[in-house]
């Protein structure tokens, strides 16, 4: 997992909780990195489960709940560090298609390594979209947050339905209508 | 508390700092790698950029110095003709520069009359898609010289259409001026060859004729009382003037076969008794000298075969006398071997063998080649024209066989030839054409009929057919003759051209192309014209064959054979009448012989009728010179041209000939003065016919009795 997705997550974790928490969950955590974190780099998708876990048992918050608000906290972080992955987006629907087809895109030329999550996207209607998670990290309420903020960020009101389509978690059906 | 999460954040933060740099370090490691690599690869495709271009440049200028050291132009033009390459030696030939033609169109620099036609050939090439072409035309040079182009122009094409021309431009003036130099000089060579043959042939007629007359009145002379000195000039005279009368005659030879004018006659020739009598005839010269004539012939020659017997003659004649020239003692041999034989051809091997002189090896090179002789010195000792070997050689080459020698210095002399004769498989003893011989015609069924309206003729032509037992019919003119042939068929027609009336050719043609019994009828042509034109002219007009008067019984035995079946009998002694009764010397003995053989009342009968026909005809021939009407006096000339000749007057015939001729140029004063000057001599003759009738009546009787 690429270093930024942990940098960013401590970083959330220091403003939301404060850094004897952020402390804690590295401290009681068995980490190869030892906790040291730099954005180019990569880590162990283990890490995170761990740390997200300790925060969990620390908070007494559920880890999906968590996951979202990192979800959300991460777009904000997107905006203001790569604005131009917005420059030639000018909906919320075109940004989530431009997801998978234009950002993804550019990670891949700098990090071959990457192992991203895959959205599949269709429109339906004009005021209709449908957006399928894929990835063995199970990850489908950090893209959920993302996908609540991107909607808040074009100030698109809407509803969405999350549905799994399998047991594990590993594919997961949003359905986003305008209202 | 507090400061142990910094401390330790601090750590992490440190770490992670660390790792920042390394993954940084790493990063730019491959970053400078990747520029490594990238930097050699374009030095690399640099230095193959700039190879290529080196190559390529160099490919170009070794194109360009090539087409710059062609003397000729190259250049490229677009589809509407104008320049768009061209190398820069090719327009300074014409005085321009590179600059003042490149991007012209070329009509600006060829001659305003070629234009048209210069555009014409670029359309033709665009419109009918060609792809290569070749042209001539002038252009016009800088300092306005006329230049002519000859160029070769490929088509440049790009998906099958023409977009451009490439040319190749050669400056041909100069060509084209040798070409036609060559030309001129072509000409002149053939019209002089042309007057060479042409003064030869008229030359040999004014050489001859006076010279007929030196060799006569010499004879004459011979026979006046003359004293030794005299006598050794006279012999002197004669000499000289036959031994100019051989070498025109050889130069004349030599000229017709230069210029193709002899014909290989293709008859039946008995090569067997034409060697024996050669051989007869020199054993006969060789008499009173130690020289021994010998002559074999292949038993095998036994048939007759194709061939020209007057040339054949002509060969062994040139030959053997050659070899007599050079021989004072020994022998001289002919012998003709046969090499193959078959159906169809026989082919013979000949040799005249001496045992003369012979040739140095320097002479064997050169003795066929004109007006050679062995050497100079020897030229005065033994005589001749040097043309008797050349002709000889040529008339075998004709033959198609190649007369070769041999010969050893002081021990004589080997010429050698080989001929292939056409075979006709007749055996020699089945046959016979000799004149002196007589024999049967089978008689026809049908008659023959003599279109001529000569009464001497008539007489001539009717007394022959009456002693071969053939039937014959006159008539005197052509629309006689044509009346005839539509009431009865003939077997033959004889046809003088020359008629009153209607003369012989209209009547020919009119019985080959009108309804008649005898449009399939053979017509022989009777001329006292010997030129070949008339004979060519009576061929056209379907006529079959040609009988020049005066001709000889045997001669027109010859064209009736070909007609009508003739059996052979026994010689009859011809000698007899010779012992038996001699004509004047003044008249052709052997013309007479040949003519009446052994026939005297034949003879009587035609001396007769001459001497009616003649004062008749000589009355009207002068009743014509007093009323000066040179036509009427041309016709009885020709009317009486041919009968001088049937009592052995060929000379007097040779005097209407020429006043024939002088009638026909309308030359009076010629006429008159010719006429003048032979008038007495005819009148002699005349009168010498007379007493030759006289004696011969008185023989005759004589005889009978």
């Amino acid at each position: 997992m690429k270093g930024i997705v942990f940098t960013e997550f401590l970083e959330m974790v220091e403003q939301e909780y404060g850094l004897e928490i952020a402390d804690h969950i590295l401290e009681n955590s068995q980490l190869e990195s030892q906790g040291a974190y730099t954005a180019v780099g990569t880590y162990s998708h283990d890490e995170m489960l761990q740390l997200i876990g300790n925060l969990s048992t620390k908070t007494a918050t559920d880890i999906p709940v968590l996951l979202k608000a990192f979800g959300r906290y991460l777009f904000d972080t997107f905006l203001s560090s790569y604005p131009s992955f917005f420059e030639r987006t000018n909906s919320a629907f075109e940004f989530l298609e431009s997801i998978e087809n234009h950002i993804h895109v550019e990670v891949r030329k700098l990090y071959a390594d990457a192992e991203l999550p895959k959205f599949t996207t269709q429109r339906v209607d004009d005021i209709g979209f449908e957006m399928i998670y894929s990835s063995e990290r199970k990850m489908a309420d950090f893209a959920e947050g993302l996908i609540e903020r991107t909607m808040d960020h074009y100030k698109t009101p809407y509803e969405m339905t999350k549905t799994p389509l399998n047991e594990d978690g590993t594919m997961v059906k949003f359905v986003i209508m305008k209202k | 508390m507090d400061s142990e999460i910094l401390l330790r954040k601090l750590r992490r933060e440190k770490e992670a700092r660390k790792q920042a740099e390394a993954i940084l370090e790493k990063k730019a490691l491959e970053l400078y790698q990747a520029n490594e690599d990238l930097r050699r690869l374009n030095e690399t495709l640099e230095g193959e950029i700039e190879l290529r271009t080196i190559k390529m440049l160099s490919s170009e200028q070794q194109y360009r110095d090539l087409v710059e050291t062609i003397d000729e132009v190259i250049y490229h033009a677009d589809r509407s003709g104008v320049f768009t390459f061209m190398n820069h030696n090719g327009p300074a030939r014409f005085g321009y520069s590179l600059d003042e033609m490149l991007g012209q169109a070329f009509e600006k620099f060829v001659h305003p009359d070629d234009v048209e036609k210069t555009k014409a050939f670029y359309a033709k090439m665009l419109k009918e898609n060609l792809d290569q072409s070749y042209f001539q035309f002038r252009i016009i040079s800088k300092n306005g010289q006329i230049r002519w182009i000859g160029q070769s122009v490929k088509s440049i094409k790009e998906k099958g259409e023409i977009i451009k021309f490439a040319a190749v431009a050669r400056d041909i003036t100069e060509r084209n001026q040798l070409m036609e130099d060559l030309r001129n000089a072509k000409e002149l060579a053939e019209n002089s060859q042309l007057a060479e043959k042409q003064f030869l042939a008229s030359m040999s007629h004014e050489i001859r004729t006076p010279l007929n007359a030196i060799i006569g009145m010499s004879h004459l002379l011979e026979d006046t009382n003359l004293n030794k000195d005299q006598n050794e000039y006279v012999e002197v005279l004669l000499n000289s003037s036959k031994i100019l009368h051989t070498l025109i005659s050889d130069v004349l030879d030599m000229s017709k076969i230069d210029s193709g004018n002899i014909e290989i006659q293709e008859k039946d020739l008995d090569l067997r008794a034409l060697l024996k009598n050669i051989e007869k005839t020199f054993a006969i010269k060789l008499e009173n000298q130690t020289i021994n004539m010998k002559l074999q012939i292949d038993e095998g020659i036994d048939t007759y075969l194709i061939g020209d017997e007057l040339l054949l003659n002509q060969i062994f004649f040139n030959l053997l006398g050659n070899a007599e020239k050079f021989t004072d003692e020994g022998s001289i041999s002919l012998r003709a071997k046969i090499l193959e034989s078959n159906d169809e051809f026989v082919k013979i091997h000949f040799e005249v063998k001496d045992t003369g002189i012979g040739i140095s090896k320097d002479n064997l090179n050169n003795i066929f080649e004109k007006f050679k002789q062995v050497s100079d010195d020897k030229k005065y000792s033994y005589g001749g024209t040097g043309l008797g070997l050349p002709i000889t050689k040529r008339i075998i080459t004709l033959m198609g066989g190649d007369l070769e020698v041999e010969s050893i210095e002081g021990l004589g002399s080997v010429f050698h030839f080989e001929i292939q004769f056409k075979n006709t498989g007749k055996a020699i003893s089945q046959k016979t054409n000799h004149i002196s011989n007589t024999g049967q015609f089978v008689i026809p069924e049908l008659a023959i009929l003599v279109v001529e309206d000569n009464p001497m003729n008539q007489k001539y032509i009717g007394r022959l057919l009456n002693k071969w037992k053939l039937p014959f019919e006159f008539a005197n003119h052509g629309k006689e003759a044509i009346e005839m042939c539509q009431a009865k068929q003939y077997a033959l027609i004889f046809m003088d051209l020359q008629m009153p009336i209607l003369d012989g050719f209209e009547a020919a043609l009119a019985l080959k192309t009108i309804q008649n019994k005898n449009s399939n009828t053979p017509i022989i042509a009777l001329t006292a014209s010997s030129l070949l034109s008339i004979k060519k002219q009576t061929k056209e007009i379907g006529m079959n064959d040609f009988l020049s008067k005066p001709f000889n019984p045997s001669q027109l035995k010859e064209v009736l054979v070909k007609y009508f079946p003739f059996k052979a009998q026994q010689d009859q002694n011809m000698e007899e009448f010779e012992a038996a009764f001699r004509f004047n010397k003044e008249l052709n003995e052997n013309y007479l012989a040949d003519n009446y053989g052994s026939d005297l009342s034949y003879a009587l009968d035609m001396f007769q009728t001459f001497i009616t026909s003649f004062s008749n005809d000589y009355a009207l021939f002068n009743e014509s010179i007093k009323n000066k009407d040179i036509k009427s006096c041309g016709m009885y000339a020709h009317k009486i041209k041919p009968i001088f000749t049937m009592v052995g007057l060929n000379k007097i015939t040779a005097h209407f000939d020429t006043l024939e001729s002088l009638s026909k140029n309308e030359n009076w004063e010629g006429f008159v003065s010719y006429f003048r000057k032979v008038e007495q001599e005819i009148v002699n003759c005349l009168a010498l016919i007379k007493v030759e009738t006289v004696r011969l009546e008185k023989f005759i009787s004589h005889q009978q009795a």
